[in-house]
């Protein structure tokens, strides 16, 4: 049965088109995700099932009722609950777990006898009743997510609306919140939907919708071609492979850290490796992605150490924002630093950058000259562009301030206009940008004067796929052609993959650090490979192979299993499908290790 | 029908956050202590101990003897010296040393004796023309004070009119009376309709608004909740203002108490409600301080009799006075705090403050949207 249908549902915010012509079912008992970038709709679209925005036009039925007018809602809405987007912003930062859980309750007059059954079992499921006289503002973006999810079902709702719940949190809590989203649809017959922004959570989803610039592009429904496949091109010379594509005779081309991700509009002759499409690949084809005509070099030399910390760490008050950290960078290494909000990714780059002092620990640059400046380049997590000015008067301001000056400034933005594909922005304003050009003007202003190592803090956030990827055909330019270092914070796991190496950071301190492949190795070895099975009750049958003692993992229809030896689960005669190690998987093995 | 469960959930909500939150306590607390000293020591309007020279140029009996009228008043005037030129006492008045100069001319005396009119100059510092005109009528009034001295000292009896005032209701015209009272009228106002409309605003702004969106609550159950719990905030200032008034500023009281609190209920429910209505306009918390701040200063501060009385007010202000609530408030305190009560403009003065509160209150729900 459907619990929400929604026909040809258009919103506009004053011209802007936020949703355009949406169309959608969801279906009793499942999970929907709904994916997307910063700005695609999503929040509209969840807001406008929640009853709390109004819609142009379009037709909604929510449990067969057609919803003429909001006030058709009122009397819905103690069955439906939704969780708006940011870490925890709907609770009450001062009142505590336990007096958070209480409000809702009373909020929708539960029985008080019911409400202390039901808090406890709720706080119980999400770990959080040993924490229950903490006060929200003390808690960890996880753990405010896990108690968003308990507030919004204290009262017992038909249905979820979760609005964006794992931005920003870390890879753990994002799998313990997947979990208790299907334990609550499994026991209690609860609807979930669930919007994110990550690509790789699509597939958690019973069923799932991609959203770009207010439609939806892609749904599990209607969009599924069984034939399509895609190639992967992984010899050394793959970049010279990338740099001889014609862009024309592909669905999409997608340039990787040592591999080349193509799907030709021809089946191809030769023999590459051949996947089927997946959620991801078939967002692609329909943004379609654009091959710059950069000519990258096919081999980057990684030089001599250029930086260097030692055990630095950074304490506010009792606060270790960063704790220990050494590694070394060398010079044309891309170094991406991972981890979720308050991993301490900006804390260290602030260091780094001479921005804060560090508590204890000490870090060297070895660029050879005092002014140490005019080397690097900054990119701040979203403020570093006038937003009042055009393209060309941001460029021309921060080469002016670099001291660049008359012909060789010129000469130099022509360079970076053609570089950073922004020739037809030139006079534009810049607030009325999109963000993935937003983003690469502001990597343009930071490399304007050559630096030697440039840090990039979260650039991707929110952008999406195909932009990310314009994005990382900039970075890998400057970084092979010009032996630029680049030192990368993000929350998308998926982009560790660009990285030469990663470092994983949680609770300001560093889990791993390596090149992606080495971690690889290291997590097989200890933890083994992943394997998938479809299953109609992914829930059960995960907590049936949890307590065989196995590692386990929910997406969607499907349970990933990590055994060194998968003949192990013969005996539950499933068929067992091999799958690659993410650095999602990585993260989770290194940081559960270090909590136990 | 208001759902009493539901109203108690948001008050009980209030009030543990405001318990565990320190600086906003302290401001909601200290905002009207502190308006209080500020507007009750620093808006007395008292024109007394101006500083002044004497440049005497005549130096007789006669001529020290004015200049001693000047000299022994010393509630309103304060000698500062005197100069032995022009010059140097309109040096110390640009100076800000002194406010006024008196110059008393050579042949003060001799003049005087043979019958003749004689001119007594005073340089006044007029910056600020009332205080300046207040200095000039006192010295009127010790001039010719000085002059009767002078006839019957020649033998004239007949003395003319000798107008003799007693002021009405604030005997000793102190300032002091009108303007600590009048406190009450601004800092229960500005501060509950801040308050209140932060109540609102800030879980606009943090999200948690999505909240009551998405809960069967109505919207008249939400608001009044968060009005009755910034009622009993402001219900227990009121009881603290009104004792510095008393205690702090020597403020006589001869109105009835219990009158005067249910005045002053209704005039918080009326700033509440405002604050309320307010909020259903602004998104951040940064604008519904600011705007706040600036709709209830005006018409508290200038509409409401407080500076100028209305009653003296041209036509367009006085009308403009009348449709602020202000006003109808400073009678009320006026009545209970220097005149007494009349029952029957006691009973026009609430009924009218009732009526801002039903139109403001309603408003403020009619206005309130349970979405985005």
């Amino acid at each position: 049965m459907n619990i929400i249908e929604i026909n040809n549902i258009v919103k506009k915010y004053k011209k802007r088109v936020a949703l355009n012509n949406v169309s959608l079912e969801i279906k009793e008992k499942t999970l929907t995700c709904i994916v997307g970038p910063d700005g695609a709709g999503k929040s509209t679209l969840l807001k406008i099932m929640a009853g709390v925005l109004k819609f142009d036009s379009g037709k909604m039925k929510i449990f067969n009722y057609e919803m003429k007018k909001l006030s058709y809602f009122e009397e819905l809405k103690d069955k439906i609950a939704f969780m708006p987007q940011g870490l925890g912003l709907n609770l009450y930062q001062r009142l505590s777990i336990e007096e958070n859980v209480d409000f809702f309750a009373e909020l929708h007059e539960v029985d008080p006898k019911i409400r202390n059954e039901r808090k406890y079992e709720l706080l119980n499921a999400t770990g959080l009743y040993k924490f229950k006289d903490r006060q929200v503002n003390k808690l960890s973006g996880g753990m405010k997510q896990k108690l968003g999810i308990c507030c919004s079902l204290v009262h017992s709702p038909k249905v979820i609306i979760l609005d964006e719940p794992t931005t920003g949190v870390d890879p753990i809590s994002r799998r313990e919140l997947y979990r208790l989203i299907h334990k609550f649809i499994s026991e209690e017959g609860v609807t979930a939907i669930v919007s994110t922004s990550y690509m790789d959570e699509a597939e958690r989803g019973d069923s799932v919708y991609i959203m770009h610039e207010g439609k939806i592009i892609y749904d599990d429904i209607s969009s599924i071609d069984e034939d399509e496949v895609y190639y992967e091109y992984n010899k050394p010379d793959f970049i010279e492979f990338y740099n001889n594509l014609d862009e024309n005779n592909h669905k999409f081309v997608i340039l990787g850290r040592n591999f080349v991700k193509f799907a030709p509009k021809k089946p191809y002759p030769e023999d590459f490796k051949k996947f089927k499409f997946g959620i991801e690949e078939n967002a692609l084809k329909t943004i379609g992605t654009r091959k710059l005509n950069l000519q990258i070099k096919p081999a980057k030399s990684i030089g001599d150490k250029i930086l260097e910390l030692k055990n630095v760490t950074k304490k506010f008050g009792n606060f270790f924002a960063v704790k220990n950290v050494s590694f070394d960078v060398n010079k044309g290494e891309i170094i991406g630093l991972l981890g979720p909000n308050g991993a301490g990714k900006t804390t260290l780059m602030k260091i780094l950058l001479g921005l804060y002092t560090p508590s204890s620990g000490s870090y060297n640059f070895f660029i050879g000259d005092n002014l140490l400046k005019e080397k690097i380049g900054y990119m701040s997590q979203k403020f570093s562009l006038y937003s009042d000015l055009t393209v060309k008067e941001n460029l021309v301001l921060n080469g002016t301030l670099r001291k660049i000056k008359g012909s060789t400034l010129k000469n130099k933005i022509e360079e970076l206009y053609y570089l950073g594909n922004l020739e037809n922005y030139k006079a534009e304003i810049v607030e009325k940008l999109p963000l993935g050009i937003k983003q690469r003007l502001a990597l343009m202003c930071a490399v304007i004067h050559e630096p030697m190592l440039v840090f990039l803090d979260e650039p991707t956030s929110g952008v999406d796929i195909s932009e990310r990827d314009v994005f990382w055909q900039i970075i890998r330019y400057f970084s092979n052609n010009k032996n630029t270092t680049f030192i990368v914070s993000t929350h998308f796991m998926t982009e560790a993959d660009f990285c030469d190496k990663i470092c994983l950071m949680n609770n300001g301190e560093i889990a791993e650090f390596d090149s992606p492949e080495a971690l690889r190795e290291k997590f097989r070895a200890k933890f083994g490979t992943p394997y998938s099975t479809q299953t109609k009750t992914p829930y059960s049958l995960e907590e049936k192979i949890k307590n065989m003692g196995f590692k386990t993992d929910i997406f969607g229809t499907k349970v990933k299993v990590y055994t060194k030896d998968i003949s192990l689960l013969d005996t539950l005669n499933l068929n067992f499908k091999e799958e690659i190690i993410t650095i999602d998987d990585i993260f989770v093995g290194a940081t559960e290790d270090a909590t136990t | 029908m208001l759902r009493l469960k539901k109203i108690k959930a948001i008050y009980k909500k209030e009030f543990k956050e405001l318990k565990r939150d320190k600086i906003s306590r302290i401001m909601v607390f200290m905002m009207p202590i502190m308006i209080m000293i500020v507007f009750g020591y620093g808006m007395a309007l008292d024109v007394e101990k101006i500083p002044f020279v004497i440049l005497d140029e005549d130096n007789s009996v006669l001529s020290r003897e004015l200049a001693y009228k000047f000299i022994e008043n010393t509630r309103y005037y304060r000698l500062i010296g005197a100069v032995s030129s022009q010059k140097e006492g309109l040096k110390l008045i640009d100076k800000g040393k002194i406010r006024m100069m008196i110059v008393i001319p050579y042949g003060f005396e001799k003049r005087l004796k043979s019958n003749k009119p004689v001119n007594v100059q005073i340089f006044e510092d007029g910056i600020f023309p009332y205080r300046a005109s207040v200095s000039v009528s006192y010295s009127n009034i010790i001039a010719n004070n000085f002059n009767i001295d002078l006839l019957s000292a020649n033998g004239n009896k007949n003395q003319g009119i000798d107008i003799r005032t007693r002021y009405w209701f604030n005997e000793d015209i102190r300032q002091k009376n009108v303007t600590a009272s009048g406190v009450l009228l601004i800092a229960l106002f500005i501060g509950p309709a801040i308050f209140s409309s932060l109540l609102i605003v800030k879980e606009k702004e943090y999200g948690s608004i999505y909240n009551i969106y998405t809960s069967s609550i109505n919207k008249a159950e939400f608001i009044i909740a968060k009005q009755l719990f910034a009622m009993s905030i402001f219900f227990v200032n009121f009881f603290i203002l009104f004792a510095m008034t008393i205690l702090l500023f020597n403020v006589p009281f001869k109105g009835s108490f219990i009158l005067f609190l249910l005045a002053a209920i209704i005039y918080l429910l009326v700033s509440t409600s405002l604050g309320i209505l307010i909020s259903t306009f602004v998104m951040t918390q940064v604008t519904a301080v600011v705007g706040t701040a600036i709709i209830c200063i005006i018409p508290s501060i200038l509409y409401s009799g407080y500076i100028t009385p209305v009653s003296s007010m041209t036509n367009e202000a006085y009308f403009i006075a009348h449709i602020f609530p202000n006003y109808y408030f400073f009678n009320l305190i006026k009545m209970s705090y220097l005149k007494g009560l009349s029952l029957i403009s006691y009973i026009k003065n609430i009924a009218i403050l009732l009526v801002f509160y039903l139109i403001f209150i309603s408003v403020a729900i009619y206005r309130f949207r349970k979405y985005e």
